[in-house]
């Protein structure tokens, strides 16, 4: 059997965890930098929280797995994308131990560890992706070897519009400001006619944004806040629910799998789950623990890489605040080579 | 045939109901619009806004332009590479913007004289605009779309044939094409955090 451990720190959760390589996890723990209301998180904040808390983290997760170091076969890190200060603090304490244990190092790309556990735990296998969370919206399908982008957001993520707005509404950031916005939408009954923009499979917030901004002192002498969260929330899912189906149609594919820290948010799951009917497929959604940032997709998918010789000299290992899906190879995936099917379905 | 705009259950009621209005009429009216500026479309004869219904000109013997490039043949995709970029440059002269240009919403007819015919339909997303950023967001989704649906040794020089004829033909296609460069640098991109 083999053992990964992985660290990731792109934002403003730090997370370890521990899996074996037949997909089961020994250990998921993680700490998050909650910023005051108002205010979002900010790179050098967050880089210290990570710091500060890496260390106790990795203790606990092996505590928890009830392994020790030695017993591991390679450390994983998140090498991008993601806010530079965040993301070194968490390659640091990964290149440390490393050397300490004497273990190969797997770097993995943030975006493709969401896509594998979201695969690992709903048991998904060649699904439409729709990755939503506050830095990245994008709708992926597998294809020639690679996980593309069919559509994306053209300027802010879905989850960086809500947790902006919900700033404006100086709603709490505990546990994160898209809950909040959530619980309050679901007492909303007024739709508010927000802009409602799809370019293609392509979608953008921005303007949207900065409507709301505009208008909203006029709006709270009409409206409740639950009314604007409610709208918001209609609006921006709905589009992000109509680029996946079209998506979804243009691929031929019938499954959808959603990922990603707003995806743990009930209301698209349901509006995903309605579309997947009509159409005759499935979606899959996975719960908070899988959905936000964790340590155990990127040991995850940091052991695939492993088991198919990705392994990278120290020098190798710095990080990057961009790093394109489409830019990883994907070896593991069945329509690569047949042989992986245990591997990719496990 | 006609075209029906079906309800999307999982959005809001109302919502749906005002989109659906939304692209028909918009529809409707592109695609009167594009008659005028002599770009080929379905002619349309009937609207019911009530049910959402389009009925249109059946276009006979056509191939979605995505199947026709992945056709095994050793035939020339430049011809129907310029068609593709001087439809849009006529488009565009005409301040429409389609919104969802991609190589569904092409259809290719190909006559037995050897003409090809190129037809443009779906405009439920289009809207009107002179603006440089508008239509090079326009090609910014079709040259994604051709990516993502075309074999990967031909892209290049389809992309580039399209390209090409779009600035012979369009006013102002350098401007339009200098800000395609802007948007496909914000394309890969900030939001890269998560």
């Amino acid at each position: 059997m083999k053992l990964s451990i992985g660290l990731e720190g792109s934002a403003n959760k730090v997370g370890v965890g521990i899996v074996t390589d037949k997909g089961d996890i020994l250990a998921n723990v993680r700490r998050t930098y909650v910023s005051p209301p108002g205010q979002g998180f900010l790179p050098r904040e967050t880089a210290k929280h990570h710091q500060q808390h890496v260390v106790p983290l990795i203790a606990e997760a092996l505590k928890q797995a009830k392994i020790d170091p030695e017993q591991l076969d390679c450390v994983c890190f998140t090498q991008g994308p993601g806010m530079g200060g965040p993301l070194c603090s968490v390659a640091v304490a990964a290149r440390t131990v490393a050397q300490l244990w004497k273990k190969p190092l797997i770097p993995v790309n943030h975006c493709v560890a969401h896509i594998e556990m979201g695969r690992l735990v709903t048991g998904a296998s060649d699904p439409v992706v729709l990755y939503v969370s506050g830095g990245n919206t994008q709708v992926i399908s597998f294809t020639q070897g690679r996980y593309r982008i069919f559509g994306e957001t053209i300027d802010i993520a879905v989850g960086n519009c809500l947790d902006r707005f919900a700033r404006l509404l100086n709603l709490s950031n505990d546990p994160s400001p898209g809950y909040q916005i959530e619980q309050l939408a679901k007492q909303g009954k007024q739709l508010v006619e927000l802009p409602y923009i799809v370019k293609g499979m392509d979608v953008s917030f921005s303007g949207l944004l900065s409507f709301m901004e505009e208008q909203l002192d006029d709006w709270l002498k009409r409206y409740t806040k639950a009314d604007l969260c409610f709208s918001l929330q209609e609006t921006v899912f709905s589009m992000l629910v109509e680029v996946t189906e079209r998506a979804m149609a243009h691929c031929g594919q019938k499954d959808v799998l959603v990922v990603g820290g707003v995806g743990c948010n009930e209301r698209l799951q349901s509006m995903v789950q309605t579309m997947a009917q009509e159409r005759g497929g499935q979606a899959f959604c996975t719960d908070e623990r899988f959905c936000i940032d964790n340590g155990a997709m990127i040991a995850w998918t940091g052991l695939l890489q492993y088991l198919y010789g990705d392994c990278k000299d120290i020098s190798e290992t710095g990080c990057t605040q961009r790093y394109r899906t489409d830019t990883v190879p994907i070896p593991w995936r069945t329509e690569y080579f047949s042989s992986s099917e245990k591997l990719s379905n496990p | 045939m006609w075209k029906q705009r079906v309800v999307k259950k999982y959005r809001h009621e109302e919502l749906d109901q005002r989109i659906r209005t939304r692209r028909l009429f918009q529809e409707a009216r592109t695609l009167l619009r594009c008659r005028k500026l002599q770009i080929r479309v379905p002619a349309i004869y009937f609207i019911d806004p009530e049910e959402s219904i389009l009925v249109m000109q059946y276009i006979s013997d056509s191939i979605v332009l995505k199947n026709y490039l992945n056709q095994p043949s050793n035939r020339d995709i430049s011809p129907i590479a310029m068609r593709v970029g001087e439809t849009i440059a006529k488009l565009h002269n005409g301040a429409i913007i389609h919104g969802d240009l991609t190589t569904s919403n092409f259809l290719v007819v190909h006559k037995d004289n050897d003409q090809t015919l190129l037809y443009l339909i779906d405009f439920g997303l289009s809207f009107y605009s002179n603006t440089e950023e508008d239509k090079a967001v326009d090609l910014y989704v079709l040259e994604r779309a051709i990516l993502t649906t075309m074999k990967e040794n031909e892209v290049g020089y389809f992309w580039e044939k399209c390209i090409e004829t779009y600035s012979k033909h369009a006013k102002d296609a350098s401007k339009v094409l200098q800000r395609l460069e802007q948007v496909r640098r914000r394309g890969r991109k900030l939001s890269m955090i998560g």
